[in-house]
Order: structure tokens, then C-alpha cells, then sequence
């Protein structure tokens, strides 16, 4: 039996007891990668750079807030530096009548997320999924569900999936804000923090 | 390790909330929670989350959801924090949920949670806040309507 690798729990201690297990010892198969955290005065995007190769799928997660007037704007991912061409979403904020589902082609949206026009300290949940974005043969998608609440007035929730136009492998990652109605953009409010994740997988 | 189990336990009786302490993970910024709910009885059970001391009442906490279990896409907003939920509960209609709570410990932030949960006739996304900038350091899953029945399981994981 060759001995491939250990790990501690593998191994009995002692002058008189020593054990191997033909045991592989696997690493961590969900990595961080790089956070984020934005500083005073804001800033127009977060940029995550080039990311290490080696994962099989990407995750982001953490908190954004806006520095715009609105209620809620739009948190656009950009993948290769574009961002997606066809969004499609299930959408609430409580009102029984304004739940629903929609798309489009135009904005890029990947998650609505809380506007500086919300009271001090509102931010919005973010998670988001890129799933095989080290392929060079399909196109590229991402998931994403987040809300936000601002106790005594109301939040918002959503589920997207976005579609990106390339196939090509994805060696950078970077995000902005943007209205949901314009193509204005804003900047990310302090404290507005995004941490990016490797996860493993076969390649 | 970037994702590790933080705790998690299963009750063996019946009980009105669990308390899980958080003050010695400052070396993570995420939380993420798992639950599968049980209830003693038949009928409405549900989840909601309390923060640090502050589980006295429901007015700092406030959600909205949108669910579907019909078909037909259903929502409202109502006061306190839920993270799971089931109209009907039985052996066979267990409400599961992970439940999402990032940057957790840091301040400045009014925590917003976001919990997506299903259960066999319905699925749904919760999202709230806690009004309270305080990072996290204890954790209350609170039964509402009856109690967690012996089976309640939770297991929360810390991310960097």
C-alpha cells in the first residue's frame, strides 16, 4: 500500500503506535479569493481583477448599498468586462399584487440592491453563482438571489439568471451600479463589501 | 478553511427556540444556515431569527416575502424576521431553508438576511433586516405559532 498523502486524522501518535492510512487528503474545495470593502466617498465599481484559474464555479457574496437618491438600483456583474445581454427574474416586495417575473435585454441587471435614498445603514444581501466559467465552449451564466428591508417602510427580493454572450473562459470579474431605469450610475456606498469565492470541481 | 461548520445539533424534544453563540467566530464575515423544521403538530409553523439580546420583541425586524404555492406567485410584508415557513405542516410538508447572513460582524450595516425555503407544497424567499448596526454575536431561532418538534435541525457554516 503506497502512502499518498496524510492528514492528522490519519495519524496515531505515541512511541509504540504509528498508523498510516492509504488516505487522500483534499483540500479545500471552496476558496476565498479576493474581498472588497468599500472605503469613505465611495467608488464606481469593484473590481475584482484577474481571478486564479483552477475553480469550476465562482460565488460572490456579501452587502451592497448605493450612494444615489433612489430607492433601489441596479447591481450589474460584468464577466471578461461585459456584462450579461439577457436577464430573466421573479421579482417581490411584499405587495401581493407587485410579485411577478420578468426580463430584458437592455440593462444587465443582476440583482436589485438598496439605493441611497434609503435610510443610513439599509444594505442589500447579495449572493451570486457563476457555474463553469473556465469553459471555452458554452456560454456563460449567472445566478442570483438578494433584497433588501428597511424596517417601518418596506425591501424588495429577487431571484435572476443572466446570460452572457461569450464562451470563452472568464478571467475577470468586476461589478457597478447602475439605475434600474437609466443607464446613470452611481457609486457603491461605504461599508458596501463583496467577497469573491472559489469552489472546486472536475475540470 | 474558508467554509467550515460552525454548529449545528438536532433537538431531542420539543422546544420554543434554539440559541447558537457566534462571539468567538470574528474570523468569518458570512454566516449561512441551514434548518429543517419540524413541529409537533399539524398545521402553520415557522421560523424566526433574533439577533444578540434583542429577542424581545419583533419591532426591530421586518421581512417581505414572495411565495408560491398554488401556482400562483403570493406576497406581503409583515413585521419580525422569518427564515422558514410551511401553511400545513405534516410528515410529509417539512419547511427547509438556507438562510443567508452576510458580513455578519461588521458595523455600519443594518443586517439584511435573505433565506430561500421550500417545503413540499410550496417555495418561497424571504428577505429582512435587523435594525441594528451591532455586529452579530448570538443567534435565536424562535418558533412561531407552535414549537420546534424533537427532529429540528440546524447546521450554520462560517465563511471568510
Amino acid at each position: 500500500m503506497g502512502i499518498r498523502s496524510l492528514k492528522t486524522a490519519s495519524i496515531s501518535t505515541g512511541a509504540k503506535r504509528s498508523k498510516f492510512w492509504d488516505q487522500v487528503a483534499t483540500p479545500d474545495a471552496y476558496v476565498h479569493i479576493s474581498t472588497v470593502t468599500v472605503g469613505a466617498g465611495g467608488q464606481p465599481t469593484i473590481d475584482f481583477g484577474t481571478i486564479p484559474t483552477g475553480y469550476k464555479h465562482l460565488e460572490i457574496r456579501g452587502v451592497v448599498r448605493t450612494d444615489s437618491g433612489n430607492s433601489s438600483d441596479a447591481l450589474i456583474l460584468k464577466l471578461n468586462g461585459s456584462k450579461s445581454v439577457y436577464t430573466h427574474y421573479l421579482y417581490g416586495n411584499g405587495a401581493p399584487s407587485a410579485g411577478g417575473v420578468g426580463s430584458s435585454t437592455t440593462v444587465g441587471n443582476t440583482i436589485n440592491v438598496a439605493g441611497g435614498g434609503r435610510t443610513s445603514g439599509v444594505f442589500s444581501g447579495v449572493w451570486i453563482m457563476v457555474q463553469d466559467h473556465e469553459s471555452s465552449n458554452k456560454y456563460k451564466t449567472s445566478m442570483s438571489f438578494g433584497g433588501y428591508y428597511q424596517v417601518g417602510t418596506g425591501g424588495e427580493q429577487a431571484i435572476f439568471d443572466n446570460t452572457f454572450s461569450t464562451t470563452s473562459p472568464i478571467t475577470t470579474v468586476s461589478l457597478y451600479v447602475q439605475s434600474t431605469a437609466s443607464a446613470t450610475t452611481y457609486n457603491f456606498a461605504q461599508n458596501s463589501s463583496l467577497s469573491l469565492f472559489g469552489i472546486k470541481g472536475q475540470q | 478553511m474558508t467554509h467550515k461548520l460552525l454548529a449545528s445539533g438536532t433537538l431531542g424534544s420539543t422546544a420554543s427556540y434554539i440559541d447558537i453563540d457566534v462571539s468567538s467566530y470574528s474570523g468569518y464575515k458570512h454566516l449561512e444556515l441551514h434548518t429543517y423544521a419540524l413541529f409537533p403538530s399539524t398545521g402553520v409553523g415557522g421560523t424566526k431569527i433574533y439577533f444578540n439580546s434583542d429577542t424581545a420583541s419583533d419591532t426591530n425586524y421586518a421581512c417581505c416575502y414572495t411565495e408560491s404555492n398554488n401556482g400562483s406567485i403570493a406576497g406581503a410584508t409583515i413585521g419580525g424576521l422569518y427564515i422558514n415557513y410551511t401553511p400545513n405542516h405534516s410528515s410529509s410538508n417539512i419547511p427547509s431553508a438556507t438562510t443567508y447572513i452576510n458580513n455578519f460582524n461588521v458595523s455600519g450595516v443594518k443586517k439584511p438576511v435573505m433565506s430561500r425555503f421550500g417545503a413540499s407544497n410550496m417555495i418561497g424567499m424571504y428577505t429582512g433586516a435587523w435594525n441594528d448596526t451591532s455586529a452579530i454575536t448570538s443567534i435565536r431561532l424562535s418558533s412561531w405559532t407552535q414549537s420546534f418538534a424533537a427532529g429540528y435541525s440546524y447546521s450554520l457554516y462560517g465563511l471568510v
